[in-house]
């Protein structure tokens, strides 16, 4: 019984150890990013063993393994330090094909830590895989248009039922588009519903601004928005019933 | 005989290879630009959304019109003069969304006697529109395009083409 009592209390105390020392939460923007698209990674090293420490450097690797340009282990190369944009808050940008010196299409995923220059002072947990979206338009049932939209510009959804992968949405007489805004806390004002346009056979679309159908208050800072197609669908006693596809997010991008 | 035949069907060669058409002048002639020119009421004919991250990748879907969803053909813009400098501008939307952003402010080019950039100046925030073309600025009607430019991530993202005229 005893040594059961010293077993469960060395888990607690594992337990305890791991969340004082913490893990850092890492960022990319944009979302999500080609091989030939410029992107920047925050880490916020709060509660880790990183927490204080200053400089801090990146460390990177990819699908095709290690890169022998940052440097040692114990020593990081000068041009991999991060730049510090708050407390425990470090940023590093690049473009991936540059950075790492290969063809676009060799790049499948990044991968990234954050250190002190040597290492054994001082890590974050691994950040990978990181998928680097292919260099080829895929054609999909839905799109947005433009590929990169603040709230504040012309935002054009599309549905091309000729690309839908399921039966409901190759089924359904498309009608209108349900629309949500939402920041890092949750929903920003409230749903809206536009009526969808035919452009085309089973082609649809509806375009919007967002900071005009949405009221978005000054701090809100919205980060991404979710769109479904809706309309209806003949059911098999030959009822027009509704119908409703799939829910998808797009971010919002910092155009200025 | 056979001499003034030859020199006749090599003058005859010549000249018809020095009839050559212009080529349209770049925007940065300044043999093309008259400020007074791009002064008065502009009316708007049509407004393209670029995407041209798109247009980098070669991908499809490069553009389309917003024009009608938008009413953007309501949107006038009116470039005041000061003398033979920029002066005051005003922005009437009507029901146009307003993508230009102002109303009203002073503008301002980056070169006088070159632009290709003309900037609109609201207190210290100014928008900044690509001089497309100004070849048919001194034709009746005038013709101008201009280009809203948007960026992020170190690179342009998507653009507004307005296409103006006078």
């Amino acid at each position: 019984m005893k040594k059961i009592q010293q077993l469960f209390f060395i888990l607690f105390a594992l337990c305890a150890f791991n969340n004082a020392i913490g893990q850092a939460t890492a960022v990319i923007t944009p979302g999500s990013f080609t091989a030939e698209d410029q992107i920047t990674i925050r880490i916020n090293v709060s509660g880790t063993s990183l927490a204080g420490v200053s400089p801090v450097y990146i460390w990177n690797w990819s699908n095709l393994g290690g890169l022998n340009t940052n440097g040692d282990w114990t020593s990081s190369n000068e041009t991999r330090k991060m730049t510090n944009v708050g407390p425990n808050l470090w940023e590093f940008t690049f473009t991936p094909t540059d950075f790492y010196g290969v063809n676009p299409s060799e790049l499948k995923w990044l991968g990234f830590l954050a250190k002190a220059k040597n290492g054994n002072n001082g890590q974050t947990q691994d950040f990978a895989p990181n998928a680097v979206e292919p260099l080829i338009f895929i054609p999909t049932v839905n799109r947005v248009f433009p590929a990169r939209v603040s709230v504040n510009d012309v935002t054009s959804v599309f549905i091309d039922q000729n690309l839908a992968p399921d039966l409901t949405q190759q089924r359904m007489t498309p009608v209108s588009v349900e629309i949500k805004l939402f920041n890092v806390s949750g929903q920003v004002g409230t749903t809206y519903t536009q009526i969808l346009k035919k452009i085309g056979t089973k082609y649809y679309t509806a375009s919007f601004i967002p900071s005009s159908v949405f009221t978005i208050p000054a701090n809100a800072a919205p980060i991404r928005f979710e769109y479904k197609f809706k309309g209806t669908i003949i059911d098999a006693n030959n009822i027009s019933v509704p119908a409703e596809g799939p829910v998808y997010s797009k971010p919002i991008d910092p155009l200025q | 005989m056979k001499q003034i035949f030859s020199i006749t069907l090599a003058i005859a060669l010549f000249t018809f290879a020095s009839c050559k058409r212009d080529a349209f002048k770049e925007v940065g002639n300044n043999a093309d630009f008259r400020i007074d020119a791009l002064g008065g009421t502009w009316s708007t004919t049509s407004v393209t959304q670029t995407d041209e991250d798109a247009i980098r990748k070669g991908f499809p879907f490069k553009m389309q019109d917003i024009t009608s969803d938008f009413n953007l053909n309501q949107t006038k813009i009116t470039f005041n003069l000061n003398g033979v400098n920029p002066g005051t501008f005003t922005i009437a939307y009507g029901t146009a969304a307003k993508l230009l952003k102002h109303t009203s402010g002073n503008w301002a080019l980056d070169n006088l006697q070159k632009p290709t950039m003309v900037y609109l100046i609201n207190g210290t925030d100014s928008v900044k529109l690509k001089i497309n073309n100004y070849t048919d600025l001194g034709q009746v009607p005038s013709r101008l395009g201009l280009k809203l430019l948007k960026s992020a991530y170190g690179k342009t993202q998507l653009g507004y083409d307005y296409s103006l005229t006078k």
